[in-house]
């Protein structure tokens, strides 16, 4: 559930829910990205002005390793392997920058393209 | 088959065949109501028993939900066009691409309806379009345009010069309703009038 981090005084432990709450900043302010909310608990959340997660899933595996997945949709006009790339570096980047946590895997997942009618 | 399915349709099947067999062992007396009637009595009486019919009929219920979930789940599994970057990989969901081909077309007033499907091949990717066309509609020209509309619009969303295959079918030629005909026949006597405007023009 947590991310431990041991320093000379003790441990810091990090919550998913951190990690998620960055990759969302991130996503706000990416040009022409939009995080995928497609569930119901998505949408009661985003009524209920909650931070939703439901498209950021955070896993830890055995190795203490942490992995990020995505869900996004982006707007048409958008070139997709160019904004996932930059989504990737920014992603690790911020993640990097904040919690000192080296991100094994930062996949994304394209569910919609928005506009293009 | 996944063994989930498997489960699934085992499960289905015997709560079918005990239905059916119920009501064939009802409708030929090899069970006679007062028989039925005894065992609903007991049933109906003892507390345990209820009990029990209580926890088996919840779990039937609740493994019922569990299996459509399940099947639902697998049979929405979405299919991908993936790519690895260094630092992990994009998937892109088909289904994204062909409602973006769905809405590309729907400004397309002579284009009724089109069902668009998308797969990853070697050769490249492949766009296969099922489409109802309206009447009066020049159908190489039309084809022509969609293929080229639907190539630059993936090739534009996914940035990438790989080869697009586009495939159009068109299953259906239907004739334009009778309120367009109407538009139609306004517009081009209206057109007509318009075309002399200065008829019986003198100093």
């Amino acid at each position: 559930m947590k991310q431990d981090q041991k320093v000379d005084y003790g441990s810091i432990q990090i919550h998913k829910k951190v990690l998620a709450d960055i990759v969302l900043s991130v996503v706000h302010e990416a040009g022409g990205i939009i995080l995928a909310s497609e569930n119901f608990i998505g949408s009661l959340l985003k009524v209920l002005r909650k931070r939703n997660h439901s498209g950021i899933i955070v896993t830890i595996d055995k190795d203490n390793e942490v992995s990020i997945e995505v869900r996004i949709c982006v707007q048409y006009g958008v070139n997709i392997p160019d904004a996932s790339r930059q989504l990737q570096d920014a992603i690790r980047d911020a993640i990097d920058r904040t919690t000192d946590i080296n991100l094994k895997d930062v996949h994304i997942n394209i569910q919609g393209i928005e506009g293009g009618a | 088959m996944r063994v989930f399915t498997r489960l699934a349709m085992l499960f289905y099947v015997a709560i079918i065949l005990f239905i059916g067999g119920f009501i064939i062992s009802l409708a030929t007396h090899a069970i006679t109501l007062a028989e039925i009637s005894y065992y609903l009595d007991i049933a109906y009486n003892d507390l345990n028993l209820r009990f029990v019919i209580v926890v088996v009929s919840a779990a039937i219920m609740f493994l019922s939900l569990l299996f459509a979930r399940i099947i639902t789940g697998s049979q929405q599994k979405e299919k991908t066009i993936a790519f690895d970057n260094p630092s992990g990989r994009v998937s892109i969901s088909l289904s994204a691409l062909e409602d973006m081909i769905k809405r590309s077309v729907s400004g397309i007033s002579e284009v009724k309806e089109i069902k668009p499907s998308i797969l990853a091949t070697k050769k490249g990717i492949e766009v296969t379009s099922r489409l109802i066309l309206k009447s009066d509609v020049s159908i190489p020209d039309m084809t022509a345009q969609l293929q080229e509309l639907i190539k630059t619009r993936v090739q534009d969303v996914l940035g990438i010069e790989e080869n697009v295959i586009i495939k159009i079918h068109v299953t259906k030629i239907v004739s334009s309703s009778g309120k367009e005909k109407n538009r139609k026949n306004d517009e081009a006597e209206e057109k007509e009038e318009l075309s002399v405007p200065f008829q019986g023009y003198r100093k």
